[in-house]
């Protein structure tokens, strides 16, 4: 009886936990539904400043695929210019995600100079 | 010995009258050339003292000189504001009264006036004029202003008058020779293209591509020579109706202000930061000076085409320009797509948020080969 408790307990816990870690996951998506307009002047301001070729690579919206910056996105705390993200809030990100997302390489609207 | 001095005596007056010829000759730029050298015959009711178009052309310079004043004898309307000799003043012959003051103080200036043509008498009658006031160097460009613009490389100077009314009739395009920062920033003709004439050869794929479309030049005034070797160039390029707005923009103050009505409300379009596009495109028909158009692309792209009243600012190159914008009007930026012109919409609101009135065009701005353009909105 002790040991079937025990077991659901744990099972409990688990599931608990598995919860949890998916929320998070789905917490950190990041969605299309910026400004991009305005994605593209806080690209501008707070991205190419630090990816300058020199301090790390160059990048633009079709370096990537939607789903490479999706992962991106997700895992920014390992990018070289971690710092800068830091320092910018959630809408800001969004936007930019935005504007990277919607002119990503496989986009219907790869970035062009335009 | 008798021989020897005649001999002397007759080298004395051939040196006498070498030096006599030699002075007459050395002076001969400041006087009239002679009349057998004029290619008509002067009549009798003609001034005493005529030069040809090249005694005068000589004499045409900017700055005006001091020692120099060409006068147009004609009547100021219609005739000397619709196109004048460059640098010279207006002194009517039936006002002549009324003009002497405009007249310089000293009486040893050379004055050529001139009007008409060989059939008009007011350049001969003002001449008659000016000399019983005492000018002892007065002279008649007899052949007058059309002998002026026969010469290859002539062009005529006009006033703010004919400008103004040139542009309401919307079939000139008024060129702005004077640098773009900070002339043309800080005040400009409404409506006039800003080709700074130091930018001359990299910014002449803005005028007009038709050769005979008029154009006119203007700087800052009598004294500025821009508008004059802008005008040169754009004749050189085989512009074949340019003309010289010499009073340029003080002038132009003068007779309508810094800011003639050009005042309006814009419109915001559905998406922030946005210009209702059926506004922006009758802006652009009606008033395009009331707002400070400004294209965003790269300059080689601007140079192939580009909307009338625009002026081109690249994004790239905003940022360092922030701080110069003016702020007496609204800004539209425009670019293709709305991207660039959408971001340097977002560049101000955070570089400048004190310029309230800025705007951008969402949506498409497609130029086709015959050099119109359409807006298209964003699906």
């Amino acid at each position: 009886m002790a040991r079937k408790k025990r077991f659901w307990s744990v099972v409990c816990i688990v599931f608990f936990v598995a919860c949890s870690f998916g929320a998070a996951l789905a917490g950190s998506e990041f969605s299309n539904d910026g400004n991009g307009r305005k994605g593209k002047y806080l690209y501008r301001k707070n991205c190419r400043t630090c990816h300058d070729g020199s301090s790390a690579a160059e990048i633009s919206p079709n370096t990537k695929t939607q789903a490479q910056w999706q992962r991106t996105f997700n895992t920014y705390e390992r990018l070289e210019c971690a710092e800068e993200w830091q320092k910018m809030d959630q809408g800001d990100l969004t936007d930019i995600f935005t504007y990277l997302y919607d002119h990503a390489y496989d986009s219907p609207q790869p970035a062009t100079c335009g | 010995m008798k021989n020897f001095k005649f001999s002397q005596r007759m080298n004395a007056i051939v040196v006498i009258a070498g030096l006599l010829l030699g002075l007459l000759l050395g002076n001969a730029p400041l006087y009239a050339k002679s009349q057998s050298d004029l290619t008509f015959e002067p009549e009798d009711w003609m001034f005493h003292s005529l030069v040809d178009v090249e005694e005068v052309a000589r004499h045409v310079q900017i700055p005006v000189a001091d020692d120099v004043m060409i006068i147009d004898a004609r009547p100021y309307k219609p005739k000397y504001i619709k196109g004048h000799i460059p640098g010279a003043v207006s002194i009517p012959n039936t006002t002549f009264e009324d003009g002497v003051e405009r007249l310089p103080e000293d009486k040893d200036t050379l004055l050529i006036f001139y009007c008409g043509g060989l059939k008009c008498k007011l350049s001969h009658k003002a001449a008659r004029k000016a000399e019983k006031l005492g000018y002892s160097n007065v002279r008649v460009f007899a052949e007058g202003f059309p002998r002026w613009m026969e010469v290859s490389g002539h062009y005529a100077s006009v006033s703010a008058e004919y400008v103004a009314a040139r542009m309401a009739e919307n079939d000139v395009v008024v060129v702005d020779a004077r640098p773009y920062k900070p002339k043309y920033v800080k005040g400009h003709i409404p409506g006039a293209l800003s080709v700074p004439d130091t930018q001359f050869d990299s910014l002449s794929a803005k005028l007009p591509r038709k050769k005979d479309f008029p154009l006119i030049f203007y700087c800052g005034g009598l004294e500025c020579r821009l508008s004059h070797k802008s005008a040169k160039a754009a004749i050189e390029l085989g512009y074949t109706d340019v003309k010289v707005f010499s009073g340029g923009y003080p002038e132009w103050k003068a007779a309508y202000g810094d800011d003639p009505d050009t005042t309006i409300m814009v419109e915001a379009g559905e998406v922030e930061g946005s210009i209702d596009i059926a506004q922006f495109q009758d802006i652009l028909e009606n008033k395009p000076e009331s707002i400070y158009l400004i294209d965003v692309r790269d300059a080689d792209e601007f140079a192939e085409n580009s909307l009338e009243n625009s002026i081109n600012i690249p994004v790239d190159d905003l940022e360092k320009q922030v701080e110069d914008l003016p702020d007496d009007k609204p800004i539209v930026f425009v670019c293709p797509t709305g991207a660039r012109s959408g971001e340097s919409f977002y560049m101000l609101q955070d570089l400048r948020p004190s310029l309230k009135e800025v705007y951008y065009l969402e949506g498409g701005l497609v130029f086709t080969e015959d050099g119109t353009y359409e807006i298209k909105p964003t699906e």
